[in-house]
């Protein structure tokens, strides 16, 4: 490699970095945080829904949830984004965001907090009941904190994909981690070195939660059933 | 009398488990609720503490009476307040895994009867001494022994102070050198005057820890006298079979032939 080129490919990495970095800090990873706690406490309720004996409870909780699973995120993305200000409701890129992320995350997860709720056998739902436990009591002593065991695994998985599909706000003008790497590569003519370093930013942000997640499965498992 | 069942019926769809059983329990006695299985023993236990809703007649406890029809579903807040007269251990446990043995006791206080943390140890630490597990408060369930989990599972039952403890088959899914333990838990509650109602084989258990022993049948109650009566001097030819079955050499049964 010429000595020209390797100064050229140099410069522009360490040019990028911080941009980057900015990026990922200011953006990516408060927009995955946010939908994803907001997410999963709109999931919460949706799955509860979901289970409910009221057809007039769980149908709409179900069409949600179909509806939402069926359709593609940028879709949504576009319609809250470009869609809405026709119908007079303006949305900031980062609202627009973290909104379609948060609609969509709930969907997700609240298939997988139904899915654990429904595997907690039923005599345990009885011991509470033969206690004398409400059906909300029964849920947050005996149901909720087995099922929410279940969950995590899952929820990792979720949150890793959140973070990846995060990079959407780019297309809504955003400059987070995938933006900012966009940015740069239409100013300089270097896509493929700008598009790998931006993946090598998300491979170590998701590794480093991957870890993260295996120490909390070990920590939480403390007891077998 | 403390419970007393009228025409208690209980249909699962159009599939009837229970003809209107007439039941009267009195205070501090144990009915040993034996037969078939089938036979509607434990949809009987299920629709004294009302985990079945039963299809129609009624049920009273101490001061508490609830009537049933088919029409309507009853209060759930009757519903609860009812359960909590009533103690129940079931023959897989049910202990929740995610707390230890002592959490285990302490949770229907806290949750149900409001009891403040601890005052609700205190009471749980006693139980589980009363079972002989007050070594054992900080294991959780898969740490202790079937036999173990199921005296855990009585003290849970004991720690809402119900009025009557109903025992669904205890001893059913132990091994058979565990079974004794709880077994001498149970006695040790009939000694302490509290009300039981036990489904169980144990015939041995019961001729001579019961004061009344039931036989089921199809959903009937066929037999409802002492265990004497019960096991050795029975008029139905059903119960005669079932009890030299279950414990050759127990019953005496007659002979059904003759030379």
């Amino acid at each position: 490699m010429a000595q020209e080129r390797f100064d050229r490919i140099l410069e522009i990495i360490s040019m990028s970095l911080m941009p980057l970095l900015k990026g990922t800090i200011l953006y990516t990873i408060p927009i995955s945080l946010l939908s994803f706690a907001l997410g999963l406490l709109a999931a919460l309720f949706i799955a509860l829904a979901g289970l409910s004996a009221k057809p007039y409870v769980r149908l709409p909780a179900r069409v949600y949830v179909w509806i939402i699973r069926c359709t593609p995120i940028l879709v949504q993305l576009f319609i809250i984004f470009y869609g809405l200000p026709g119908m007079g409701i303006l949305l900031s890129p980062f609202a627009s965001i973290v909104i379609s992320l948060t609609i969509s995350e709930a969907a997700y997860s609240s298939e997988i907090m139904r899915a654990a709720i429904l595997s907690i056998p039923g005599g345990q739902w009885k011991a509470g009941y033969a206690l004398g436990m409400s059906r909300s009591q029964n849920l947050v002593r005996v149901i909720l904190p087995q099922s929410v065991r279940i969950c995590i695994p899952s929820f990792g998985n979720q949150f890793i994909t959140l973070i990846k599909t995060s990079s959407l706000a780019a297309l809504v003008t955003l400059p987070d981690l995938f933006g900012a790497a966009k940015l740069i590569a239409a100013s300089t003519f270097e896509p493929m070195l700008l598009y790998l370093i931006a993946g090598a930013y998300y491979l170590v942000l998701c590794s480093v939660l991957t870890i993260w997640q295996t120490r909390l499965e070990k920590r939480l498992g403390g007891y077998q059933t | 009398m403390l419970l007393s069942l009228q025409g208690l019926t209980k249909h699962f769809g159009d599939l009837p488990v229970l003809h209107a059983i007439d039941l009267e329990i009195q205070q501090g006695t144990t009915t040993v609720v034996i037969g078939p299985s089938g036979s509607g023993k434990s949809t009987l236990l299920a629709c004294i503490n009302l985990l079945e809703i039963p299809t129609s007649g009624s049920i009273r406890l101490g001061e508490r009476q609830l009537r049933f029809s088919p029409a309507g579903k009853p209060n759930p807040r009757a519903v609860q307040a009812f359960r909590r007269e009533t103690g129940t251990v079931f023959q897989g446990n049910h202990l929740f895994p995610h707390m230890t043995a002592l959490e285990n006791v302490m949770v229907g206080p806290i949750a149900v009867r409001r009891m403040n943390r601890a005052d609700a140890q205190a009471k749980a630490i006693a139980l589980l001494e009363q079972v002989g597990l007050g070594a054992f408060r900080d294991r959780y369930p898969y740490q202790l022994s079937g036999g173990q989990q199921q005296r855990v599972g009585i003290a849970r039952a004991m720690s809402m102070e119900p009025q009557i403890l109903l025992f669904d088959e205890p001893t059913s899914a132990l091994d058979p050198e565990l079974v004794g333990e709880v077994l001498e838990v149970m006695r040790s509650l009939i000694r302490s005057g509290i009300t039981l109602i036990v489904v169980t084989h144990e015939l041995e258990f019961a001729s001579r820890a019961a004061d009344r022993v039931l036989f089921m049948d199809q959903g009937a109650i066929l037999e409802n006298g002492t265990p004497e009566a019960v096991f050795a001097h029975s008029r139905h030819e059903r119960v005669r079979q079932f009890v030299s079955r279950l414990a050759p050499g127990f019953a005496k049964p007659t002979p059904s032939y003759s030379i």
